[in-house]
């Protein structure tokens, strides 16, 4: 009989317990950003500190072949990527900051023959993931855009910053020979892996084109706009407008519209034509990127396609379907497009999930690797580098 | 312990977890979230570290906020059984 009176106050303290938390979890999901807001300077307080560890990889040996190997046992192309995204961004801080100018442009000539060298040594597969020698090229030679577009932009940039005599043949070579490969296929566009082409490695090699009508006089005009009436009518996903990430040589798509090629991509494409680079960029910003709370972050694929998680999405956060991969590259087409909110939020979110270490005057991010890191110093940084070559 | 549904029960509960999580980062484990790229680590410890810090930014605070809360409800539920008692 007195089971009854004594059960009511315990239920009732259930209960408040339940309301207590319900509402302190709903006080603190509105306020969590604010600790995790990033400062108002990024590029002059985040930047240099992301900047002095990855120096720190090209001045000691022993930690970039422990950071390398690390990134090799996932994937061969972050070694290659993660070169190609620090050279670009220490030609955008010479730019700005001319006091760096001979520091960066020593370290950007140290990677660049490095990179050649070790291209020419071991060959093309030693950056491609090991399916690239599972089946031969459909154009032969065997090369790969994804090497040839993003050493002839390091090529370039570096050029851009101050001219260097040797560097010139090799990057008219590279362009020449990418604009030659490119016409060879069916939709204007060369393979990065056996019939394979990715839009991300051609749009890349159409901004080194670009760098090449700046520095050496060539003309591509012609052979931009035949690629984008192409490009227009054969690789854009039917249900997005936006352009998919991988094809075979002959236009028949692998893969649909993903992030981890559409932010970069359309970053490159300004050098092309600005107005489809925004085109695509607000169609990207429409079906890929989310926010909530003061958090941002990018999915990898829209809505209407479902993709299976892989190393270019990167781990997939379910119901969110926050994609490591995606939200990284989301960064530099943000900045590249001025789209403050976005970019902050972004930020707000790496500061809260990416594990960032603070070690003195250096800082990376422990969720991240060195290209991940590189990626995202490139997006604190651009802006003179494509402002030199024409885009507004 | 105490029992979970007490304003104490709460406050210990997000003690533990900060103290847990104060044990991994001494341990120097937040290196290891690297996992979280796909990139080669102790993916063990990384993700034992992702969840305690995840608890520590999340459930500790609400936690916290909770026992609070709770508190001053317990204070009013008090106060209107005594006025119960009196009518």
């Amino acid at each position: 009989m007195n089971a009854v009176p004594e059960r009511r106050p315990a239920a009732g303290r259930v209960a408040r317990g339940a309301i207590s938390l319900v509402l302190a979890l709903a006080l603190w999901l509105a306020v969590l950003h604010v600790f995790f807001a990033p400062p108002a300077d990024v590029r002059g307080d985040m930047a240099p500190r992301l900047l002095a560890e990855q120096l720190r990889f090209w001045t000691d040996p022993e930690l970039r072949a422990r950071e390398v190997e690390r990134m090799r046992a996932a994937n061969n192309e972050w070694d290659f990527m993660g070169r190609s995204f620090l050279v670009w961004s220490l030609a955008e801080i010479a730019l700005r900051e001319p006091a760096t100018r001979a520091r960066n442009l020593e370290v950007m000539d140290r990677i660049i023959d490095e990179t050649i060298a070790v291209e020419r040594e071991r060959g093309i597969h030693f950056f491609l993931m090991s399916y690239s020698k599972e089946s031969a090229f459909r154009v032969q030679p065997p090369r790969s855009l994804f090497l040839d577009g993003e050493i002839a932009l390091m090529l370039g940039a570096r050029r851009l910053v101050e001219e260097k005599p040797e560097y010139r043949p090799p990057f008219a070579e590279r362009v020449r020979v990418m604009e030659e490969r490119m016409r060879k296929g069916p939709v204007l566009c060369a393979e990065s892996y056996p019939d394979e082409c990715w839009i991300f490695c051609n749009t890349a090699a159409l901004a080194a084109m670009r760098f090449s009508d700046v520095l050496d006089g060539t003309d591509h005009r012609a052979f931009f706009a035949e690629w984008l009436a192409m490009a227009k009518k054969k690789l854009v996903d039917p249900t997005t407008g936006i352009l998919v990430s991988s094809f075979t040589l002959d236009g028949r798509a692998n893969d649909g519209p993903e992030g981890s090629s559409i932010w970069f991509a359309s970053h490159c494409l300004r050098l092309v034509d600005e107005a489809f680079a925004r085109d695509q960029y607000e169609r990207a910003r429409r079906e890929l990127a989310r926010s909530a709370l003061g958090f941002a972050w990018a999915r990898e694929w829209p809505s209407s396609w479902v993709g299976a998680m892989d190393v270019d999405s990167g781990p997939v956060v379910p119901i969110v379907e926050a994609s490591a991969g995606s939200s990284g590259t989301a960064f530099v087409a943000a900045s590249s497009f001025d789209d403050r909110g976005y970019y902050d939020g972004l930020l707000t979110s790496l500061d809260f999930a990416g594990f960032p270490i603070h070690d003195g005057e250096r800082l990376h991010l422990a969720a991240s690797n060195q290209v991940g890191d590189a990626v995202l110093l490139y997006s604190m940084v651009l802006g003179p580098l494509w402002r030199k070559v024409g885009a507004p | 312990m105490k029992p979970f549904f007490t304003p104490r029960g709460f406050a210990v509960r997000a003690l533990v977890i900060v103290v847990a999580f104060a044990v991994v980062h001494a341990l120097g484990w937040r290196e290891e979230t690297r996992f979280l790229s796909g990139t080669k680590a102790n993916a063990l410890e990384g993700l034992v570290y992702a969840l305690l810090y995840f608890s520590t930014v999340l459930v500790a605070p609400t936690l916290v906020l909770g026992a609070a809360i709770f508190a001053a409800l317990e204070r009013l539920a008090c106060g209107k059984r005594e006025e119960t008692k009196n009518v």
